[in-house]
């Protein structure tokens, strides 16, 4: 989100960042000036106040999030079937995981063809979405909603079996599909749809990044277009010169966004085709849980995870390494 | 190392003593409040509240809760509260974090698979010389599958085996009505149904326990007596793969496309149910959910034979009542599975979902009170297995989850003719022994 704030922020007149600092700063000691000295005596007593009020979220981040990450980490350490205490095996999980699992390349592969597939066109759709829903119309607060619908939605259950239903051999894609007289693929059934077939569902949750976009387009200043115009652009032109750098920190952000999102996918996989077929959508999320819950290897699951949030961490970085520096920011 | 190691087995214990005493604090105030209204009616005992773990299909799921209903109906003072996991590996999936967490149903349903390691890891109570349920109405030689080390930690719920149910209609026009026949007859019968109907003939019903019961004809087994390796030879897998791989040419059963998209008998995306294909080799009790799910008429038969090999057969108790070993109310959790297993209420509402009843007197009373269709072919065909069958084999080892899986990837890349059945056989059984000795860990 800090990419939005300072990217190239403010409407005309302002001067971006720097302004919103300077207004900050202004006001901050308006209120020290205004309070005086009472205002240091009380400082000690809100910072306990503060953590009272924050113990609730305290506790749930210890007890429910942290807790559990750490006992994860002991776990991946372990061969533990739920039923009898784990016994500490050292590094073996994560030696087999790397020389005798072909089910974790599989899951691997999978998955970032996966995101390899959807994170692109999820980009794209949204971006364009988001420049026409820019458009100063009438009513255009209904027509973000709509669009926004499928990401509330997109990840749940339902949505997942009316994507089955939609897809199957008989379903109303190959059905309109009859209309014009093409014979449909048996989308869910061949290796190679199957995973177009969820990373299209994955698209089609396009709604935070188009949100995100939007609120970056409000951002880039008018008076650089009417420039622009003045200069002779084409739209074309202004799209790409004006419009692609001036967005580009929000670009970066939706971009690790998705790829984040990408990695930890499940619910598409386990409902739509169950890893299927010949094991083309096992994502890695998925063949953590089938390890997990399935097989009662809570053990090498839990090296699983831990495998997976430093590959993300690792892809994280790299992005930002070399994305950086296509990104503009205004200062 | 060591400490530091006791220190996350102590954090861990604690997390999940906190999550314990989470649902123990919800359910003592739910019964707490029946409590309250019980006391301020004429019966003044206190009411006790019991959790009951089960699994299944819709149907399964609705004749459970009858009969939960009854027995709430029988003994007023007594609430069960239904956990219901739906398809047997959510069921189990569940059960697993449940018992890690100390906090599994007191009565929960039991399957072969399963039973073994959960009663020697003590979590499951032993039943033997229970003195609230009457097993005087079941066989010997059926309870035995509830023994492990001498003690008796499940009742068998109901019988089962394995049928062809078949679309009598269809399989009428090969002049086929049930016969038992060897696999080459069968193969003969499937492509005369397949040229009269259209249709498929036959589900593709490779499966690791179908394959189990042609292994068992072989002389053979999935496992060796102790669980250490496979029990089977590359040439039984190779000409079971091979046996399919024909009808799947001749178009007599569906292609790989179709079987992969198949997620649970009985439920829509069978192609039984609808209405593409005229037969399914399955578990008998399927039959009562099948039939609810169409108008055509089913038929049961005993599964094909290997001429000149062993009975494949065998009786399988479908599942098992069990009870935890850390429930606070033991008596009356026997009462409930007692009236499960022995009360003729119980046994009209459960019917023949899950296989035929255990108990001689609820059979008999069954019988006599008029059952339907489709049970009443189950209750036979169930009679004339029991006259042919041979003993269950030992319940399998650990790891046979992953094997079940690997098996099916398996089958899977054959139907799909990634791989030939020969290459198929060799690297799962090459990678299922790996599994066997080394534990895959």
């Amino acid at each position: 989100m800090t990419s939005l704030r300072t990217g190239p922020g403010a409407p005309p007149g302002h001067s971006g960042k720097r302004g919103d600092r300077v207004a900050v700063a202004t006001t901050t000691k308006a209120n020290v000036k205004a309070k005086g000295e009472a205002a240091k005596a009380v400082r000690p007593r809100n910072e306990k106040v503060a953590y009272l009020f924050l113990s609730p979220w305290m506790f749930g981040l210890v007890v429910f999030s942290l807790g559990p990450i750490l006992v994860s980490l002991y776990l991946s350490f372990t061969n533990y079937n739920l039923l009898q205490p784990p016994k500490w095996i050292g590094l073996e999980n994560y030696v087999h995981m790397f020389t005798q699992s072909q089910l974790f390349a599989t899951s691997l592969v999978d998955t970032l063809e996966y995101i390899l597939i959807s994170v692109p066109i999820k980009m794209v759709v949204a971006l364009a979405i988001a420049l026409l829903l820019s458009l100063e119309v009438k009513g255009i607060g209904v027509y973000r909603t709509v669009y926004y619908v499928p990401s509330l939605i997109g990840t749940s259950v339902a949505v997942a079996y009316l994507w089955q239903q939609m897809f199957g051999p008989d379903g109303l894609i190959n059905k309109g599909l009859a209309l014009v007289g093409i014979h449909g693929p048996n989308w869910l059934a061949e290796p190679r749809t199957a995973l177009f077939t969820l990373a299209m569902l994955q698209a089609w949750q396009f709604g935070s990044a188009m949100m995100i976009f939007v609120a970056g387009l409000k951002q880039i200043p008018e008076s650089l277009y009417e420039a622009a115009i003045v200069d002779g652009a084409g739209r074309l032109y202004r799209f790409f010169r004006i419009t692609i750098p001036m967005l580009s920190p929000v670009i970066f952000f939706n971009l690790i966004m998705s790829i984040i999102n990408g990695f930890t996918q499940f619910t598409q996989g386990y409902i739509v085709t169950d890893g299927g077929p010949l094991n083309a959508t096992l994502f890695f999320a998925l063949y953590l849980y089938e390890e997990a819950f399935n097989f009662q290897n809570m053990g090498y699951a839990s090296a699983l995870a831990w495998f997976l949030l430093v590959l993300v961490g690792v892809l994280t970085f790299l992005v930002f390494r070399f994305g950086s520096r296509y990104v503009y920011y205004e200062s | 190392m060591r400490k530091k190691r006791w220190t996350w087995t102590a954090s861990a214990a604690a997390a999940l003593v906190l999550a314990g005493c989470g649902t123990a604090a919800a359910q003592g105030g739910s019964s707490g409040s029946q409590a309250g209204q019980a006391a301020g009616s004429a019966d003044s005992k206190p009411v006790v509240t019991l959790t009951f773990g089960f699994w299944g299909d819709a149907k399964e799921e609705a004749v459970t809760l009858a009969a939960v209903k009854a027995f709430e109906k029988a003994y007023p003072n007594i609430h069960i509260q239904t956990e219901f996991g739906g398809p047997f590996n959510q069921y189990f999936t569940k059960l697993s974090t449940e018992v890690a967490g100390g906090n599994a149903p007191d009565i929960m349903q039991m399957d072969y698979e399963y039973i073994d390691a959960y009663a020697k890891e003590g979590q499951l109570l032993n039943l033997k010389g229970a003195k609230g349920i009457n097993i005087s109405t079941i066989s010997p030689s059926v309870l035995k599958s509830g023994y492990i080390d001498g003690g008796l930690y499940g009742i068998p719920n109901a019988l089962n085996n394995y049928a062809v149910i078949y679309d009598e209609a269809a399989f009428a026009k090969a002049g086929y009505h049930g016969q038992r026949v060897s696999w080459q007859q069968w193969a003969d019968i499937l492509e005369k149904v397949h040229k009269a109907t259209g249709k498929w003939a036959e589900n593709d019903d490779e499966s690791w326990q179908t394959f189990g019961y042609w292994a068992r004809q072989h002389g053979q087994h999935l496992y060796n007596a102790s669980g250490t390796k496979l029990g089977f030879t590359e040439s039984t897998l190779v000409s079971y793969l091979n046996y399919w791989a024909n009808l799947r040419k001749e178009g007599v059963v569906p292609p790989g496309t179709v079987t992969s998209l198949i997620k649970q008998t009985a439920d829509p995306t069978d192609p039984m149910v609808q209405g593409k294909s005229d037969a399914e080799l399955t578990w008998v009790n399927y039959v009562v959910s099948l039939q609810s799910e169409m108008t055509r008429s089913l038929a049961l038969a005993l599964p094909p034979t290997q001429p000149g090999g062993d009975e494949g057969l065998y009786i399988k108790p479908s599942q098992f009542w069990s009870i935890y070993s850390k429930t606070k109310y033991p008596q009356q959790a026997e009462l409930f599975v007692n009236f499960l297993l022995n009360n003729v209420q119980a046994g009209k509402a459960l019917g023949l979902v899950r296989g035929i009843p255990v108990s001689s007197s609820v059979r008999t009373q069954l019988m006599a009170s008029g059952i339907s269709a489709p049970e009443k072919a189950e209750f036979q065909l169930v009679n004339e297995a029991l006259k042919v069958a041979t003993p269950i084999d030992p319940p399998p080892p650990q790891h046979d989850k992953e094997i079940d899986q690997d098996f099916a990837n398996m089958v899977q890349a054959v139907q799909y003719g990634k791989e030939t059945p020969q290459q198929g056989a060799e690297q799962f059984m090459q990678e299922a022994n790996d599994l066997l000795q080394n534990g895959g860990e």
